[in-house]
């Protein structure tokens, strides 16, 4: 119990990443990888872990947007300046 | 989360205020509460369910009204004030949470004539009432408290999961996958669809603000608010569907209780059945018989001809055997005619004397007399005529036959009676149970599994439909991202939520997978643990998180006992603590009660590694302190024991054991 909740978060990121992993080797977009990062998906499971029972999802809903409003600026304000 | 203190007031038999201190170090976690049968032991259990959830739970799992609560002294003396006052801590904070029911006017009849009044405070400060509902669930969430708070008496409840997979995945796996985490998954999937709606609505409105091809806006509009309203019907559905089968376990366990009482109704009924068609049976013997009798009409004086008959040939064997001693007297009668003339004797030749002459004469006198009372030759044909006479209707065979009507005739007649006793046997025990209403009750048991089975099935509809609207949807999005002039980043971000939301979405089996493995690996490893059996080496897990015991040659045990049910489950219960995303208290009401001596010393030496606060409130029958306490070594932080004082009978308190 020392280990709250160590064990089904880290099978939870496992799982995710396989998840990832497959999807993008179904996917023929290139862009696909550098948006939906590993570090994406580990920082929404990360939100996903903080509000499981939280009542109010419009805080953790808004930093999702954030989260991923910034990696898609990232993406696309660098392959701008590569064009 | 840990308890610190537990203040009980009128509560149950509780009467007035007490206050026990629950808090122990993880080095000792162990609280146990001694107490004999009905003296509160469920009611500490249910107190503090009571407080966090605002529902006590009797011994069938049913909710208990609040006027069964309040305590009986208190009650009599108009005092309808009940409440539990909880403090823990969880994460750091230190948290009192107060629950108070209050009658408002007069005796209460129900739940609608209390008030409650609950209030929260964490790290001294109040909480809003809306608010506390959640905190508490964020704490230690309801669906999840069952394996937590539990009962041992109804660890059926549990053991029923292992047998029947098709209930279990409507009510307990769905509060296993939240003990283990899944929710976090499937909540931020459904951020990811509401923040990609969001995200195009602001894509399209940027489109139709350059009025740029509306058409396929407008597809887009349309296409999502069907989507929507399928979710939302969709929504409904579910609801609908948990609550049919809320009502479908409800119904079943009170059939469950009633199945006795059912299957002497429908014994009654057979046996009714059964009687009617062997009364049918015997009225057909019955006629069978009169129509011999009809037609044979001499078969009741059958054993009398018979007896007649055995008389009549036995005179005339006396009387043929009389006519042939009179035939030799008659010779005889002849010579001594013959002699008595005088001359020799006809047979030696001899001379006969005088005195032999009168021997002779009185020989022949009596002869003459024998031969006088003789039967005639016409007496012994008459006896003759009458043996054949008499012989003729002493024929046995229609005899026999009615013989066998008789005795079937019987048989019947002592099998309807013996069904008769039977049913009326049952009928008595019957009698206090309304059948009709038990009648009814399978009645709306089969309406509400239909019902349940026609929800599932629009469902699946609905979740095609949904799936094909989506698709419809990502198309369409598709080519309005691509829209010259719309945001670019507005589109590549409603296409991020959609990525996301299909990987989050994919990592669900997966995560299930991988949990399902985590705890039958737990659970076998406890239920090594527990079990004293050593060929008996590991549990397995279906889907529905229903476990099977594996021998050590990997053959699965297909009959359990009842103590070996109560292990699984136990080892089920510890393998979920162990993996559960929220850490708790382990409160466990007479949780030996099935448990042989050596099983119980394992489980008790196990209990310390259950969770860092154990509370368990055992009976003298189950857990006797001189013998068992060693067992549990130093791992006892806190005991106390309820009793009763001598000078009332149903009030409870409770003492520190030093």
């Amino acid at each position: 119990m020392s280990a709250e909740s160590e064990i089904s978060e880290t099978e939870a990121r496992a799982a995710v990443l396989d998840a990832r992993a497959q999807y993008l080797d179904t996917s023929d977009d290139p862009e696909v990888s550098s948006i939906v990062s590993t570090d994406l998906v580990g920082e929404m499971l990360d939100l996903a872990w903080l509000h499981q029972f939280a009542d109010d999802r419009t805080v953790v809903q808004r930093a999702i947007r954030e989260a991923v409003v910034d990696r898609v600026t990232q993406v696309i304000d660098l392959k701008g300046s590569l064009e | 989360m840990r308890l610190q203190h537990l203040t009980l007031n009128n509560f149950g038999p509780y009467l007035g205020e007490q206050r026990l201190s629950l808090s122990v170090d993880p080095s000792a976690p162990i609280v146990i509460f001694y107490g004999e049968n009905l003296f509160g032991k469920t009611t500490l259990l249910n107190a503090i369910r009571w407080c966090l959830y605002e529902t006590a739970l009797d011994r069938r799992g049913e909710r208990m009204p609040l006027t069964e609560l309040v305590n009986y002294e208190a009650a009599d003396a108009k005092n309808w004030v009940t409440g539990v006052t909880l403090e823990f801590s969880h994460h750091g904070q230190t948290f009192v949470l107060e629950r108070q029911a209050q009658a408002e006017a007069g005796e209460p009849l129900d739940d609608g004539d209390f008030r409650i009044v609950t209030q929260l405070r964490v790290d001294g400060q109040y909480k809003a009432q809306q608010d506390i509902k959640g905190i508490i669930d964020s704490v230690l969430h309801r669906d999840i408290s069952d394996f937590f708070l539990f009962d041992g008496e109804m660890l059926g409840r549990y053991e029923e999961l292992l047998h029947d997979d098709a209930r279990a995945a409507s009510v307990i796996r769905d509060s296993i996958e939240q003990i283990l985490g899944l929710p976090a998954l499937s909540m931020i999937q459904a951020d990811f669809g509401e923040l990609e709606a969001a995200a195009m609505k602001r894509h399209r409105q940027a489109l139709e603000a350059q009025r740029r091809d509306a058409t396929i806006a407008r597809r887009a509009e349309e296409a999502t608010a069907e989507r929507d309203s399928i979710k939302k019907n969709l929504e409904e559905l579910r609801v609908l569907l948990n609550t049919e089968l809320g009502e479908r376990e409800r119904l079943r366990l009170q059939l469950q209780r009633y199945a006795e009482v059912q299957a002497d109704a429908e014994q009654v009924a057979e046996l009714e059945a059964e009687g009617e068609a062997l009364e049918g049976q015997r009225g057909s013997v019955s006629a069978e018989r009169r129509r011999t009798l009809s037609v044979n009409w001499w078969i009741p004086i059958i054993a009398t001809a018979a007896e007649r008959v055995r008389r009549a040939q036995l005179d005339l064997v006396a009387a043929s055997e009389e006519v042939a001693a009179s035939a030799r007297r008659e010779v005889e009668l002849a010579q001594l005619k013959a002699a008595v003339q005088g001359g020799p004797c006809p047979l030696c030749g001899a001379d006969i004397g005088q005195d032999h002459v009168a021997q002779l004469h009185d020989r022949l006198s009596s002869l003459e007399a024998d031969l006088r009372s003789s039967p005639a030759g016409a007496q012994l044909a008459s006896l003759g005529a009458v043996v054949d006479a008499l012989a003729k209707v002493a024929d046995s065979g229609p005899a026999e036959v009615l013989l066998g009507s008789d005795q079937e005739y019987r048989r019947l007649g002592i099998e309807i009676r013996k069904r008769k006793r039977k049913a009326e046997r049952l009928r008595q025990r019957l009698r206090d149970h309304d059948v009709e209403a038990i009648s009814s009750l399978q009645y709306s048991y089969d309406a509400v599994v239909e019902r349940a089975r026609a929800a599932s099935d629009q469902i699946t509809q609905d979740e095609k439909r949904l799936s094909e609207k989506e698709g419809e949807l990502r198309r369409i999005q598709g080519q309005l991202r691509h829209q010259p002039g719309a945001n670019p980043r507005t589109g590549a971000e409603a296409r991020t939520y959609t990525i996301l939301g299909e990987v989050f979405g994919r990592a669900m089996n997966g995560f299930r997978d991988r949990m399902r493995i985590q705890v039958e690996s737990a659970a076998s490893e406890i239920f090594r643990q527990l079990i004293a059996a050593p060929d008996l080496t590991s549990l397995s897990i279906n889907e529905q998180f229903g476990l099977r015991i594996h021998t050590d040659t990997g053959r699965e045990l297909t009959t359990r006992s009842a103590g070996a049910e109560q292990i699984v489950a136990l080892s089920l219960i510890g393998a979920l603590n162990h993996c559960a995303v929220r850490e708790g208290p382990i409160v466990m009401d007479t949780p030996f009660g099935r448990l042989d001596r050596r099983h119980r010393r394992r489980i008790l030496e196990y209990l310390p590694q259950l969770g860092p606060q154990v509370i368990f409130l055992v009976q003298s029958g189950e857990f006797e302190r001189d013998r068992d306490l060693a067992y549990l070594g130093a791992k006892v932080g806190l005991e106390y024991e309820l009793f009763r004082p001598e000078d009332r009978s149903t009030r409870t308190e409770v003492r520190k054991v030093v």
